[in-house]
């Protein structure tokens, strides 16, 4: 183990296929087949189909209208909103995120269970009802307003609710944990060593972060980022429930699209086009070789 | 003790942790130019005492001087001393060239004369041509090579270096051994070595500090260390040790009359004699290649041997153990005492062949004046066990987190 650190590990013993392996592999392609691969395929079948009465859909017609729709202003604005709630969100939980994480992963090993615990502790209630007990903090009756009011700062109660404010605090909230997780893994896995080395050829605190710490983390920021950003694209239920009719985000417009709206074509393709998206993402931080360094950062480390 | 000549005063120097004593009032000058050792078993506080100087570590009470100027307080990126530490701790997400440097970057000196110098450092350590590597492409003793250029790169007042050769192979770590030592002679600089491996310190060192409890037990040149231990701990960790229980008899200047395994011999004890009074316990510390033994058959046959080994100056064991090393030849002696001693036979051309046997009776002895006698230590039976293993068996690394309860 400690003779060459350099070298690739040891040679793995054979794969051998057994009858139970075998059915492994092949329910997880079943799985995988029936309820990923087709609905997919059948969600992109409905971008190209037209509205057509029998089950909303008409399939004599192929066309790419429906994308072109999407190049209305009327969906510009819809993407650029969320892209930027979004993004916000992303930023703040990553602002928030990591030295929270750097503070777990720094902790007393013994109380590190405890604080990830914690970290993930929200996730035992429902989002939705998370999500709906922002209302009563919230609202014109809410918490933060009869706290305010009783301290005499404010003398009518702030307009939170129902708000883009709302809506970003509610991504913020239920989307923090999934930043934080990733973040703690790559953090954890740093060696302290190498920043001690850092400070030891001159470099301060802020120089060891930006070229040490930070570099080496950022496969973790990367995953975090993914974790945070995609999801709030697509995030319907907080909109609808903090942001109210006002604010229309990319996951409501596709709900609406279908169940409102009965659009399926164009709910269908502003899907797959949500989908495409997330597929560049994730392409760009395979590239950016994140999984490679965090990878090299662990042999080191070991 | 204070001079121009040190590069490094460590004056009273206290440090705790979570209550334990890593260090208790280290006092130390460092030469400037001279290769010293830090040598101790685990949690002795070497590594905590390397850590003060590179400052790492805030010392509880004491103060550090480097080149007359005090660094007690200062952080380690404002210290002209870089360390080699254990696992290398290079960047993985640089080159070997970006690694070495990282330091000259951000001192911001010109680019031509970054590259220059780094260019430098990796012909220094024969890494010429490798700047373009990931860290993770070399082998041990090639990442060792490198955190050493990076560490010399910045021309240190003082090389720090944690354990550096612990991670490599025996054959590679001997080399690297002289290599480093060439390299300090080449430089003119000031080496300060922890290690837990006492060949290592010894071949290396032009003095070694032996360290026990956050305490400095001694320290001299490698020779004193190991030929005039201070006290038994020292005897039993530098090196293999035989150590026999004695009563004093007679007192003299320079030399004791003692009763040892049933033998009564005349010791040197140099400096120390007066310190000991008829009828008071010593302990007499014998290394195993100054021993002789011999057969009765082989006392029969050579005037010469009966000289050195009658029966009025040597003590009778039986043979119960034989090893071949090739090089050396051992054998463990059991005593009617019941302590076993080890002896180190040589080949040479005058005993080409090794002829004792397990179960063979045999007469045993030493070269006179060439034993160390100590004070008894029967006050700390604990001695002998803790020292043992560390000083028999070094192949292992130690446990690094359990280093100095860092």
């Amino acid at each position: 183990m400690n003779a060459a650190p350099g070298r690739r590990g040891r040679a793995r013993p054979a794969f051998r296929l057994t009858p139970f392996r075998l059915a492994a592999c092949y329910g997880a392609f079943a799985w995988m087949i029936l309820l990923v691969a087709l609905p997919h395929l059948l969600l992109a079948a409905a971008s190209l189909a037209a509205r057509g009465d029998p089950g909303y859909l008409d399939f004599s017609r192929l066309s790419l209208d429906a994308y072109a729709r999407l190049l209305s202003p009327e969906f510009a604005t819809v993407f650029a909103s969320s892209t930027a709630l979004a993004g916000g969100a992303t930023l703040i939980c990553l602002l928030l995120g990591y030295p929270f994480a750097w503070i777990l992963a720094r902790a007393p090993r013994k109380w590190r269970g405890f604080l990830l615990l914690l970290t993930i502790l929200p996730f035992w209630t429902n989002s939705l009802i998370r999500t709906y007990a922002l209302i009563a903090l919230l609202g014109a009756k809410g918490l933060i307003n009869a706290a305010l009011l009783g301290l005499g700062l404010i003398s009518a109660p702030l307009e939170l609710l129902y708000t883009d404010f709302a809506v970003f605090l509610g991504l913020t909230y239920t989307l923090l944990p999934f930043m934080i997780l990733p973040l703690y893994g790559s953090i954890e896995k740093l060696d302290p060593r190498l920043a001690e080395a850092a400070r030891d050829l001159g470099a301060g605190r802020t120089a060891t972060f930006l070229r040490v710490s930070l570099p080496l983390t950022l496969p973790g920021v990367a995953a975090g980022c993914m974790f945070v950003f995609l999801p709030a694209m697509g995030m319907f239920y907080i909109p609808d429930v903090l942001g109210g009719a006002r604010t229309l985000l990319l996951g409501s417009f596709i709900k609406a699209q279908f169940l409102t709206a009965r659009d399926w074509p164009f709910g269908a393709a502003a899907s797959v086009t949500l989908m495409l998206l997330m597929a560049v993402l994730y392409a760009f931080f395979v590239r950016s070789g994140g999984l490679g360094a965090a990878h090299g950062a662990r042999r080191r480390a070991a | 003790m204070t001079g121009r000549d040190d590069i490094i005063e460590i004056i009273d120097l206290s440090k705790a942790y979570g209550g334990a004593d890593a260090l208790c009032g280290i006092s130390l000058s460092v030469r400037r130019g001279e290769f010293l050792t830090l040598l101790g078993p685990s949690g002795c506080g070497k590594t905590t005492l390397l850590r003060c100087l590179a400052g790492f570590e805030r010392p509880g009470a004491g103060t550090v001087l480097l080149d007359g100027r005090d660094v007690t307080r200062l952080p380690p990126n404002r210290r002209a001393v870089n360390t080699v530490f254990q696992n290398y701790a290079l960047f993985p997400h640089m080159s070997v060239a970006q690694n070495v440097a990282f330091g000259l970057d951000l001192q911001r000196l010109p680019r031509a004369e970054t590259a220059r110098r780094v260019n430098e450092a990796l012909d220094l350590v024969r890494l010429t041509g490798y700047g373009e590597r990931r860290p993770a492409q070399l082998s041990g003793g090639q990442q060792q090579r490198v955190a050493l250029a990076r560490a010399l790169v910045l021309r240190p007042l003082v090389l720090l270096l944690d354990e550096p050769l612990s991670a490599l192979d025996l054959k590679l770590r001997k080399q690297m051994q002289l290599e480093l030592k060439e390299l300090q002679r080449e430089l003119g600089l000031t080496f300060v070595f922890v290690t837990h491996d006492q060949e290592e310190a010894l071949s290396m060192s032009d003095r070694v500090a032996v360290m026990r409890d956050g305490r400095i037990v001694q320290i001299g040149s490698p020779a004193e260390v190991y030929e005039r231990p201070a006290d038994l701990f020292v005897a039993r960790f530098v090196g293999e040790t035989n150590v026999l229980d004695a009563v004093v008899r007679e007192a003299g200047p320079g030399r004791l009359v003692v009763d040892v395994e049933g033998v009564r011999r005349t010791v040197a004890c140099g400096d120390s004699g007066c310190l000991f009074a008829p009828g008071e316990r010593a302990c007499i510390v014998l290394r195993p290649e100054d021993m002789r033994a011999a057969t009765a058959a082989d006392l029969a046959g050579d005037e010469e041997l009966r000289a050195a080994l009658g029966p009025e100056q040597s003590l009778r064991g039986r043979v119960v153990l034989t090893t071949y090393k090739g090089m050396t030849y051992d054998i463990s002696v059991a005593l009617p005492s019941g302590r076993s001693i080890r002896i180190t036979r040589f080949f040479d051309e005058d005993d080409p062949s090794v002829h004792f046997r397990v179960g063979d009776e045999v007469a045993v002895s030493w070269v006179a004046g060439w034993e160390v006698v100590l004070p008894s230590d029967r006050a700390r039976p604990g001695d002998l066990a803790e020292a043992g293993p560390a000083a028999g068996e070094r192949s292992r690394d130690d446990d690094e987190d359990g280093e100095d309860g860092r």
